[in-house]
């Protein structure tokens, strides 16, 4: 790509400089846009097909304009092989053009076939068959066969290093060679969302015997069947793939059969959110990602890129409350606290209205979201004080409650960069009476602050594909960012713990949506969360960059079937 | 002067334990640890975070992991980064090159801008030039270098499209980091050069210098400017540590390799390996530039004498 004609001229350096100076007051002054629509969920997992072959009506063209892809993501991976990554999204995102997975999820929550071409499960859904594709080679020219993957799920079960779900990796009982292309996977508990995990870029089938061989290395140089292969990783600047021309099993979901059209793929990383959009406008860049709110009015309106919001599903950003810490162990406090907090306020002033309001737990993508809490509060501060008045909660001289001779304090934990609305909640809740504090946190400290069970309302939001994986962001054991046990005490704990544990192994999809209804109502009506909004990730791309597909979580993108138009 | 060098040396060895030591406390006193960090993304269970923090050797007393790392330490190994196993020697070396190129480049924009202006204002001082090169010094000095970059990047990427923001491993990739790195340091050596030359200028042996019918640029050359080096490259060597750490927040700025994307990321992994690795060669860096200061001073000045 080539950067703008250099100028000289005296006035366009200084327009440059008032444009620069003037950005956050531009982004303030955007007027507010139609969201780009949401992603639906289907509902329904595709039946496990036996094959599903690429159709030439559907191939990608034959040749791409340009062949170097440049993308820009925020931070640089610690490694790069699915087996021993940390958790980093971005090693996920660049281990996914690397590493298959054994099925594919698409935006749509369609399921395709991957590694696995069919697949079968018993009707507990605790036994998995699958068969694998036939032909498949890993990067060093050794072949893939059923053997690798019961491999891989061996040595992911007993090695808790790895981003792949904890939550599935404690459940994996083992794995065994059924014949050359089959192989069955034992669970010790139902798990009718499989698919769903395994779709998930951090469970791409890493080479257990090659890091069996060399360790922690692999993370550096890695080996994959996907179709592109690991080049080099200059630490600091950037990581560059190049096509794999061997691969000819590419999964259905990519609607092509021949490798990929890309040469070659190139990540650089900066944390700066600034510097990755001046990267893409200087024509530095084909993509960037995590693109801030207040620049998205400005971009969309640049005709050379293309901006993309996608609704993330999973749960939406909001705030735990502590029901065994007072004032918040009062149903009338938490009520009052939801009563108080303007989430219109929030959407239009923090996230200049590129998000739209949560009203519960679950993302309104998944079929088992409940519509009706929509309706159950609305942003009322009046009645926030009455609930308040009729829990005892009077003024005092300084204008913050008291009862029995105490505060209404509480602390609102924020996870910086990621939780900019506490701000607005802590003035909407001292409006009503409460002293509101933040505690700012980040990154490890945040989760143990979190953990440590000592503040009222942490701020939290997950992003996750399937339902089922409330548990991990609910259930007191955790599987979490954090275990919400430190916050659900007492009889509202343990009735939540249930439910969520029934809903989890229901196959019946029909019995399964009602019950992770109930779980919602019985959530808000019990007042354990402040909804905000739905979180909106939005991706900026040069207008000529087509054919990349994004995963079911929103989050990833893979490359393979890419081309420059 | 061998022997006083020897000593130096031996002195940086207690030195930079002390540095190993603090930072170890320093780091193990923040909150949350590197299982914690990794929690956000494999969702792991509280069973599996302790399993994780055993196999890491998170779990053991502190002063038995300082004991642990201190024994490998003395056998030249810095450990492995928590954070995908690799060995933190191997991420020093390969992204110390660009700290020091960096670090390098904002020394010299700084001397090259820097000095000339103070000698100019020192010259035509309480002239229109003189109240100018204060002013520039003193908006230098108040800039943070991350906005003049961001501001940089504005200018010379996006809108002039004269220099790369990403292509940080060219020389031309080079010129907006240093030149946002190395202009509040300039604007340092502005301010001190002036005062240096001011008070020299007016010194006995000056006027001496210029009653011989020595010319202008002689006497300033020769006479006043290598006798204001001595407070200047104190300065400059005490400087490096500044630079050390704005190259911190500029390679973040610009994307670019370098120890300050490597430490960022370490603390905020509380990746305890890579940050000691890191502070122990950036301190071990600021002690040897101290030391060649301390040499230069006998070469500038050959009155002084080290015993």
């Amino acid at each position: 790509m080539t950067p703008h004609a250099p100028s000289a001229r005296f006035w366009s350096i200084l327009t440059a400089l008032i444009v620069t100076c003037s950005l956050a007051l531009s982004a303030c002054g955007a007027s507010p846009q139609q969201i780009a629509p949401a992603p639906t969920q289907s509902g329904n997992i595709a039946p496990p097909p036996t094959s599903v072959p690429a159709t030439a009506a559907d191939a990608a063209p034959a040749a791409t304009k340009r062949a170097r892809l440049i993308f820009f993501g925020n931070l640089e991976p610690a490694s790069i092989d699915v087996i021993t990554m940390s958790g980093n999204v971005n090693e996920r995102q660049v281990a996914a053009q690397i590493f298959e997975t054994l099925v594919y999820m698409d935006q749509s929550q369609q399921i395709y076939p991957g590694l696995a071409r069919a697949w079968q499960r018993s009707e507990d859904a605790t036994v998995w068959t699958f068969t694998i594709a036939s032909g498949v080679m890993w990067h060093d020219g050794t072949p893939f066969t059923a053997q690798s993957v019961v491999d891989y799920f061996e040595y992911v079960r007993d090695n808790p290093v790895g981003s792949g779900p904890g939550a599935l990796k404690a459940v994996i009982k083992g794995a065994r060679v059924i014949d050359e292309t089959t192989v069955e996977l034992t669970l010790t508990a139902p798990r009718p969302d499989l698919l769903i995990e395994l779709a998930d870029p951090g469970m791409g089938i890493g080479y257990a015997n090659y890091v069996k061989r060399v360790g922690a290395d692999a993370g550096f140089n890695p080996i994959g069947t996907g179709p592109f292969k690991f080049k080099e990783w200059v630490r600091g600047s950037q990581i560059v793939l190049v096509r794999n021309p061997d691969w000819t099993w590419g999964s259905p979901m990519f609607r092509m059969t021949g490798p990929p059209l890309l040469e070659e793929i190139v990540f650089r990383f900066s944390s700066e959110a600034q510097t990755r959009l001046a990267a893409l406008e200087a024509g530095e860049v084909d993509f960037v990602d995590l693109l801030p709110f207040q620049d998205v009015v400005r971009v969309r309106t640049d005709p050379r890129f293309t901006v993309t919001g996608v609704l993330l599903p999973g749960m939406p950003q909001m705030n735990y409350m502590h029901t065994g810490l007072p004032p918040t162990n009062e149903l009338n406090v938490r009520k009052a606290i939801i009563y108080a907090t303007d989430k219109a306020g929030i959407i239009e002033s923090v996230y200049f209205n590129m998000v739209e309001p949560a009203y519960g737990p679950l993302s309104r993508v998944f079929p088992e979201y409940e519509p009706a809490l929509e309706e159950m509060y609305e942003y009322n501060p009046e009645k926030a004080m009455q609930l308040l008045e009729e829990a005892g909660w009077q003024p005092g001289p300084d204008g913050v409650r008291v009862k029995d001779g105490r505060r209404l304090e509480v602390v609102i934990v924020e996870n910086k960069g990621w939780n900019d609305w506490v701000y607005v909640l802590q003035a909407n809740l001292q409006a009503v009476g409460f002293d509101a504090k933040v505690l700012t946190t980040q990154g490890p400290s945040n989760t143990e602050a979190i953990a440590s069970g000592k503040y009222h309302v942490p701020a939290m939001g997950d992003v996750f594909a399937s339902a089922s994986q409330m548990t991990r962001d609910w259930h007191s054991e955790g599987y979490g960012t954090f275990p919400s046990g430190h916050f659900l005490k007492g009889e509202e704990g343990d009735r939540l713990d249930a439910m969520l544990k029934d809903a989890e192994s229901e196959i019946d999809p029909e019995q399964r949506k009602q019950k992770y209804r109930d779980i919602q109502r019985f959530i808000m009506e019990n007042a354990l969360m402040v909804p905000i909004f739905e979180l909106y990730f939005y991706v900026a791309h040069a207008n000529d960059l087509k054919g990349f597909i994004v995963d079911g979580t929103g989050f990833y993108k893979y490359f393979a079937s890419a081309y420059f138009e | 002067m061998s022997a006083y060098l020897l000593q130096r040396l031996l002195l940086t060895i207690p030195i930079l334990l002390g540095i190993v030591i603090l930072t170890f406390f320093m780091v193990h006193l923040t909150p949350g640890d590197a299982v914690s960090a990794m929690q956000g993304q494999m969702k792991m269970s509280a069973q599996q975070m302790e399993q994780l923090r055993q196999a890491l050797g998170l779990n053991d007393p502190l002063h038995v992991q300082l004991g642990r790392y201190l024994m490998k330490l003395i056998q030249g190994d810095l450990g492995r980064s928590l954070f995908g196993g690799q060995p933190v020697a191997l991420l020093i070396a390969s992204n110390i090159g660009a700290t020091i190129q960096l670090t390098v480049a904002a020394m010299v924009v700084a001397i090259v801008i820097g000095m000339p202006l103070g000698v100019l204002a020192a010259i035509k001082r309480g002239t229109l030039c003189d109240a100018v090169s204060v002013i520039v010094a003193m908006i230098g000095v108040s800039i943070p270098s991350f906005w003049l970059g961001l501001m940089m990047i504005q200018l010379f990427a996006v809108t002039l499209g004269w220099l790369p923001i990403t292509e940080n491993r060219s020389a031309r990739g080079l010129i907006m980091p240093a030149a946002a790195l190395g202009l509040a340091e300039a604007a340092i050596i502005v301010r001190l050069t002036r005062a240096t030359m001011v008070e020299i200028l007016n010194a006995d042996y000056v006027r001496t210098a210029r009653a011989k019918g020595l010319l202008d640029h002689i006497v300033l050359w020769r006479h006043a400017l290598r006798n204001g080096l001595l407070p200047l490259i104190t300065m400059i060597g005490m400087q490096f540590g500044t630079l050390l750490g704005g190259a911190v927040v500029i390679e973040n700025v610009f994307a670019r390799q370098g120890l300050g994307t490597l430490v960022t990321q370490a603390v905020i992994n509380r990746d305890f390996p890579v940050v000691q690795g890191c502070v122990l060669v950036a301190a071990t860096m600021y002690v040897l530039v101290n030391l060649l200061v301390d040499i230069l001073y006998v070469v500038i000045d050959p009155r002084i004498r080290y015993s």
